[in-house]
């Protein structure tokens, strides 16, 4: 086998040597030994839909076409899902030269599409029997009572009940995984843990805080996924090129606030009265609105039917924007850390569909973009957020490419596979 | 009434409804699969290339349409207004309908093609593909092939023999009508069940399955209203979403009860959808497409078991046979004409159910005694020079002549945006004017002994007595 990528959903690069070095993962302790670990930026905005296809491909989502989970069809306010429908771009096992790959629970697979070899979509899939590929090993999965996600509503009946469901999903992937492992030989593997970022979402203040009954059970979480990584690792050769990736990483947080609750108070976005609102819903007036998390457009004429910003008038409107959204404070504490211009961020055939500013979260902060208004401060039970910085990249060994002082997510084939990423860029 | 708004994508047929993680619902487009997933209550039909604005509401563009019983009074007509608006339209018919009507001794009064010819002339006259199959509903091997064949978005189901005395003449009859009805509108559902789920069925039911109730209680469109209360015995119960009942007056309208509970059992078991469409006493031959040539004509029977009673009655007022009124004439019945008719089933089939959804509308929109029909036709042939006579015979029916009739008819206009385009008189001017051609009337010349009625509910045979006979004052 030529490569082995393990993906960990959410695993910040310093918590993954953390508990490295302090013995709650200590199969990793001695991966990490063995190669490099460098802390890697996550996808502009740092959600794991985008920033997974910027793993499997080596572009940014100017590139591969998915700027986050939801996203508004060309030319109305329909909002539509990504999935691997929308998904423009070719991961690596899907190059014309790629050999038989394994590839199970990466997200942004959904449908499964077909491939030389066997792929089990991650979330957001809907349907297991639409996740597989090729559809007679459904069955195979459905004897592991294999589940595409966990149940979230789990979460209703207490966290010690949801980090149980958690394990029980993923002890389900990873025998699924040994088990198509050893039906055949494969060129490449890519296995994704995504409980992790669940986890993280959820017990963030229990792993922050020591005295919480739940702070063991965070660590013992973790101890177990590394317990799976140990028996992968007991399977791999020298021969086999090992890599570890994260999407993005993890900090606390306190509040989750509406950007479109403060574009609202600012006159910048107008809803006419809805029972659901929706993007159908904006009046013309509108000059911006933003998308999950903290993507914000121009309500431009031409890009939307109801569009009402002159092409002359964008500039000042953003700086505006950029001016407005870096002064804003909630609760005495500021909102956004940084605005970066979708212009000089973004590059690729889609890069006309990017947001015109993405707005970065300050300390304790999670953006959110939705449409109804009633509340700028979202209750949520999540205490745990994405950041942009300090997602993993650990490789094995020395026979790799160049890891860049600034490594991104869109780097890691090239890094992994130069051979690949050359390829790509020719096409 | 213009609908505006989010596309009902429960309704659109075009959608896979899926629940995402936390109680967010997606669906996908079966049409353009590639565009992926996308929020229901996002997407209008200004937005959804897949819509189409037409004069019935926005249609789906290109909508597949099977019409069983394409060669029929309505499914011809249906067919031709369907594939101007655009739809893909697929039909099958036995043909059993003009062998019946030639074995009665009569014949449609305005000469009719065969489906081939009928088919060419549409291409000929109005530009539109038509795909037509000769089978019988009965065949389910073929048909059940035939739906997978072409995956129909809405399936109507006019393919019933349609006649009350017909199934009241004779055992034969009697089995015969509920053999194809019944059978073949279960058949057919077990058909729409493996080969084509998200298909809607129109299906053609009759006013006349409420019967008419001497308690006066209204008819409701098939399910009773919300606030509806049935009080007993000091107590109160809720029918508000129950069927209403139905007291069928013939076997055939009994085979039209059996459709209405097998449908809406096939909704409720296996989540297929349904308007249940209460079509009251149909009249004239008029649409835009029928008048584009002679070639496209429908048929149009007069005689005692296919006619209906105004086509009948200005039948016999262009021939100078009196207007034979069964009874004392003071039944009361709703009536709709041809084009009316087929603007209501065009706009059922616009805007389909949800899935799992039976729906029921009353077809109406005027509600008339057949005293009144013999007056105002006998008015109307006036203007043509006719001196009408009308006559009142002896009742071959089982029914009561005396009776309230209070027709709920709401949903049609308040839901689906239905108007009115034609009225009683114009309509029935029109048919004087068709009737009136000397080939029209020798046709009805020729069959003129099977204008008076023969067939009786008791089973007793015997000609129907005269009781009086009188000219309308105008």
């Amino acid at each position: 086998m030529d490569l082995f990528l393990l993906g960990i959903d959410g695993l910040p690069r310093w918590m993954w040597q953390r508990f490295a070095d302090s013995g709650v993962m200590p199969h990793s302790q001695q991966l990490l030994r063995s190669g490099t670990l460098v802390p890697m930026k996550s996808s502009l905005p740092e959600v794991s839909s985008a920033a997974w296809a910027s793993i499997i491909t080596g572009l940014n989502p100017g590139g591969h076409n998915v700027f986050g989970f939801t996203d508004l069809m060309d030319g109305s306010y329909s909002l539509g899902f990504t999935s691997s429908r929308t998904f423009r771009a070719k991961p690596f096992w899907a190059q014309p030269d790629a050999g038989p790959s394994l590839i199970i629970n990466v997200p942004q697979t959904y449908p499964a599409q077909p491939l030389n070899g066997m792929l089990v979509s991650g979330f957001v899939a809907l349907d297991l029997k639409r996740a597989v590929y090729p559809a007679e090993q459904l069955s195979s999965l459905e004897n592991l009572n294999y589940a595409v996600d966990a149940d979230m509503t789990v979460l209703q009946q207490g966290k010690p009940q949801f980090v149980q469901e958690l394990r029980r999903v993923m002890n389900a992937r990873c025998e699924a995984l040994h088990q198509h492992w050893d039906r055949q030989s494969w060129q490449q593997i890519m296995f994704v843990f995504t409980g992790t970022d669940r986890l993280n979402h959820y017990l963030w203040e229990d792993f922050e805080d020591p005295t919480s009954p739940l702070h063991q059970t965070f660590l013992d979480y973790y101890h177990e996924v590394d317990r799976h990584i140990g028996r992968i690792l007991e399977r791999l050769d020298d021969r086999t090129l090992l890599a570890a990736v994260s999407d993005h990483g993890f900090a606390r947080q306190r509040r989750s606030i509406n950007v479109n609750c403060l574009l609202a108070e600012a006159g910048y976005l107008r809803l006419k009265s809805s029972t659901r609102p929706s993007w159908s819903d904006m009046l013309p007036e509108t000059r911006a609105f933003a998308m999950d998390p903290g993507r914000i457009y121009l309500h431009r004429q031409g890009r939307y039917p109801g569009g009402s910003v002159q092409a002359d008038e964008a500039e000042s409107l953003m700086q505006e924007l950029e001016r407005y959204l870096l002064g804003l404070q909630v609760e005495g504490c500021p909102v956004v850390s940084q605005v970066l211009r979708g212009a000089e961020i973004y590059s690729g055939p889609f890069a006309h569909r990017a947001p015109d500013l993405v707005a970065l979260p300050a300390t304790d902060v999670a953006l959110s973009g939705r449409m109804n208004l009633q509340e700028l401060i979202e209750p949520t039970l999540i205490n745990g957020r994405h950041t942009h910085e300090e997602s993993t990249f650990f490789v094995r060994g020395t026979q790799h490419g160049v890891i860049p002082a600034d490594m991104r997510v869109e780097d890691v084939l090239q890094v992994l596979q130069p051979q690949v990423s050359t390829l790509q860029k020719a096409a | 009434m213009e609908f505006k708004g989010h596309v009902d994508f429960r309704a659109c047929g075009q959608a896979a409804f899926r629940r995402a993680a936390e109680g967010q619902l997606v669906v996908e487009c079966r049409r353009r699969p590639e565009i992926g997933y996308f929020d229901p209550l996002s997407i209008t039909f200004e937005s959804c290339s897949e819509w189409k604005k037409t004069d019935c509401g926005y249609m789906l563009d290109g909508m597949k349409v099977l019409i069983l019983g394409m060669d029929g009074y309505l499914g011809w007509p249906l067919a031709l207004k369907l594939a101007k608006l655009g739809c893909r339209v697929y039909g099958i018919d036995n043909m059993l309908r003009r062998r019946l009507v030639a074995e009665r001794g009569a014949q449609s009064v305005t000469e009719i093609r065969t489906m081939q010819e009928r088919v060419a002339a549409a291409k000929e006259h109005l530009g539109v593909d038509i795909e037509f199959r000769e089978m019988d509903l009965l065949d389910r091997e073929a048909l059940f092939a035939y739906i997978r064949e072409i995956r129909p978005e809405s399936i109507v189901q006019f393919a019933e023999i349609p006649s009350a005395p017909y199934s009241m003449a004779d055992v034969d009859k009697a089995v015969n009508t509920i053999q194809n009805n019944v059978v073949g509108t279960l058949g057919l559902l077990f058909g729409v069940r493996d080969h084509a789920p998200e298909a809607s069925i129109i299906k053609l039911g009759t006013m006349g399955e409420y019967g008419s109730p001497l308690t006066g209680r209204p008819l409701f469109e098939g399910l009773f209203p919300g606030d509806a209360v049935l009080q007993y015995q000091g107590q109160e119960w809720s029918l508000g979403g129950e069927l209403t009942p139905r007291d069928p007056v013939s076997f055939y309208h009994v085979s039209k009860v059996q459709g209405t509970f097998s449908v809406y059992e096939a909704c409720k078991y296996w989540w297929l959808r349904s308007y249940d469409v209460m079509q009251g006493v149909i009249y004239g031959n008029w649409s835009d497409e029928l008048q584009a040539h002679p070639d496209l004509n429908t048929r149009f029977d007069i005689d005692e078991w296919w006619g209906t009673v105004v086509n009948r009655f200005v039948a016999q007022a262009a021939i100078g046979m009196p207007l034979t009124i069964y009874g004392s004439g003071n039944q009361t019945r709703g009536y709709i004409t041809l084009r009316d008719a087929m603007q209501c089933i065009t706009r059922l089939i616009a805007a389909p159910p949800d899935p799992g959804q039976y729906d029921v509308v009353n077809q109406v929109t005027d509600v008339f005694s057949v005293m009144q029909i013999a007056q105002m036709v006998a008015t109307i042939g006036k203007e043509f020079g006719l001196d009408v006579e009308v006559q009142r015979i002896e009742n071959p029916r089982v029914e009561s002549e005396e009776h309230p009739y209070e027709v709920i008819h709401e949903k049609l206009q308040d839901r689906f945006g239905f108007a009115s385009e034609s009225g009683f008189a114009d309509e029935v001017r029109h048919l004087f004017r068709v009737m009136l051609q000397p080939e029209n009337r020798d046709r009805i010349l020729a069959q003129r002994a099977a204008l008076f009625p023969r067939t009786r509910w008791s089973g007793e045979h015997g000609e129907m007595k005269v009781l009086e006979r009188w000219k309308p004052a105008a």
